[in-house]
């Protein structure tokens, strides 16, 4: 085995093929150099995106311990996969594809802990300091049922949808970060979309009227 | 054209109501400090084994530890019960789970204002006064019969005013925090020194409603250097409140305890950020 060897690439390789070596030469001392400086790596990759990968995170999870646990866990993933972010076509969207998947995770721990009622996890959320109680539990329990919709779709229509409905990010992004093509990323958005739809149609038509009551 | 294409404002509204980016400021701040541990690990000369460790910690080898753990604790469980001293480990694990949520609880405080009371001989007290907010800047307020001095803690480095009262004078870290005067407030000038503390020193061992806790809150017991300390600690927040060490042998003889040191916390009460700021006049609270 050579030192230029990279996996899933040997069996193609021939003493001949001098174009692939290079490639594959090109790839390693990349990596070499990326391993290098940890900080212009951060700076690079993690720095830009703070906001919103806190955003992203807490957009769906809303839960003041699980959000601080989730983060921890995507820093944990992006530091761990940092050489493969970077070489990634799109490391904005593939990093914020990581923090959508961990929060996915997050929204069925969080829906175990409903079904187990352990409310210590579910009640520290601080309220907001001008807050009207009733107001509160009724967005509540609305914010409960979207996350219970959405943690209930296949994990890559989630995904899209999250990345579409919330984050706004384009179908170019998103396939990237899907590691599909853009019609891929349009069938799981509309497939979520249409899903989402059938199960919040109660909330809808509530929130229409309450609209129109207005 | 799909009829699930058609654009849905209302499913699009309904969405982004409930899951809006109303992210509130103290978990803005909580989540802040992840991403200031890594940086901070990756600015040390040994950051890639420090970067590693805290993968370590936060990742999922630690999860695989701690259910190996637990399955072990488990198993010593069933063993003991059947050997009859269920009590103690029932009470070793109490213990330890108080021990865990504290230290965790510590570790995820955004804001700690702790006063240090220090009785001196002829009834004086030297009292300090910690600040502390998530992002590691601190402040240390001193009164002692000397007169009142401020120092700010930024990034291992003192700031204190200079004796013409209006520049700044920076010194290292060390060279405070070996400094008798100060020592008092030192170790407790953060929430995750205080938590190795009472991991590492104290030797917490039992827990209880007794003494002065009240309802709502409860005692933790240990030892350092012959020292009795007590901790009360929150029942609900499982936070500490107040620290107290007692001289040693003190009160055995039905006599009254010495306390030798007593600090009183708050967790999570909003700092002016302006407290933080060095400068003569942030000095004056």
């Amino acid at each position: 085995m050579n030192g230029y060897c990279i996996e899933g690439t040997m069996e193609s390789a021939t003493p001949l093929n001098t174009e692939l070596m290079e490639s594959e030469g090109t790839l390693k001392s990349r990596r070499e150099s990326l391993v290098t400086d940890d900080r212009t790596i951060y700076d690079e990759l993690i720095a830009p995106l703070e906001a919103k990968m806190m955003s992203s995170i807490w957009r769906v999870v809303r839960n003041a311990d699980l959000a601080e646990d989730c983060l921890q866990d995507v820093l944990a993933v992006v530091w761990k996969k940092r050489i493969q972010i970077r070489l990634h076509p799109n490391p904005q969207a593939l990093i914020l594809k990581i923090c959508l998947n961990a929060a996915y995770d997050y929204l069925r721990r969080l829906e175990r802990m409903r079904c187990q009622k352990d409310l210590s996890y579910m009640d520290n959320t601080p309220a907001p300091r001008d807050h009207d109680a009733d107001r509160d539990l009724e967005v509540r329990e609305i914010e409960e049922q979207v996350q219970q919709a959405i943690q209930r779709l296949p994990r890559k229509r989630a995904l899209a949808v999250m990345m579409r409905l919330i984050n706004e990010e384009s179908f170019e992004t998103i396939a990237h970060a899907l590691d599909c093509s853009e019609i891929t990323a349009r069938i799981h958005v509309s497939g979520g979309r249409a899903q989402l739809r059938k199960r919040l149609s109660h909330l809808r038509r509530s929130n229409r009227q309450e609209v129109n009551n207005e | 054209m799909n009829k699930s294409n058609i654009p849905d404002p209302d499913l699009d509204k309904l969405l982004k109501q409930a899951l809006k980016d109303n992210i509130p400021p103290e978990v803005e701040a909580r989540m802040n400090r992840q991403f200031l541990n890594l940086k901070r690990t990756l600015d040390r000369p040994e950051s890639l084994a420090k970067a590693d460790e805290w993968l370590w910690m936060g990742g999922p080898l630690q999860r695989k530890i701690l259910a190996v753990a637990s399955t072990v604790m488990l198993i010593l469980g069933v063993v003991m019960h059947l050997s009859g001293s269920q009590s103690a480990l029932a009470h070793s694990i109490e213990q330890l789970k108080v021990n865990v949520t504290v230290s965790v609880n510590l570790n995820r405080a955004v804001f700690m204002d702790c006063t240090v009371l220090t009785p001196e001989a002829g009834g004086e007290n030297t009292s300090f006064h910690v600040l502390w907010r998530a992002n590691g800047d601190a402040r240390v307020d001193m009164v002692s019969t000397a007169g009142a001095q401020t120092i700010w803690i930024l990034d291992e480095t003192i700031l204190l005013a200079g004796s013409d009262g209006s520049s700044i004078r920076s010194m290292p870290f060390k060279t405070i925090a070996s400094d008798p005067e100060w020592q008092p407030a030192m170790d407790f000038r953060t929430p995750v020194l205080l938590a190795k503390h009472m991991e590492e020193r104290y030797g917490l061992m039992q827990t209880g409603a007794r003494g002065g806790a009240g309802s709502g809150e409860f005692l933790v017991i240990g030892q350092q250097d012959q020292q009795a300390v007590e901790i009360t600690v929150d029942a609900k927040t499982y936070l500490p409140k107040v620290l107290k060490k007692y001289a040693p042998d003190s009160g055995r003889m039905n006599g009254d305890r010495i306390c030798l040191i007593e600090i009183r916390f708050l967790w999570n009460q909003p700092i002016s950020g302006e407290l933080f700021v060095p400068g003569p006049l942030a000095g004056k609270q």
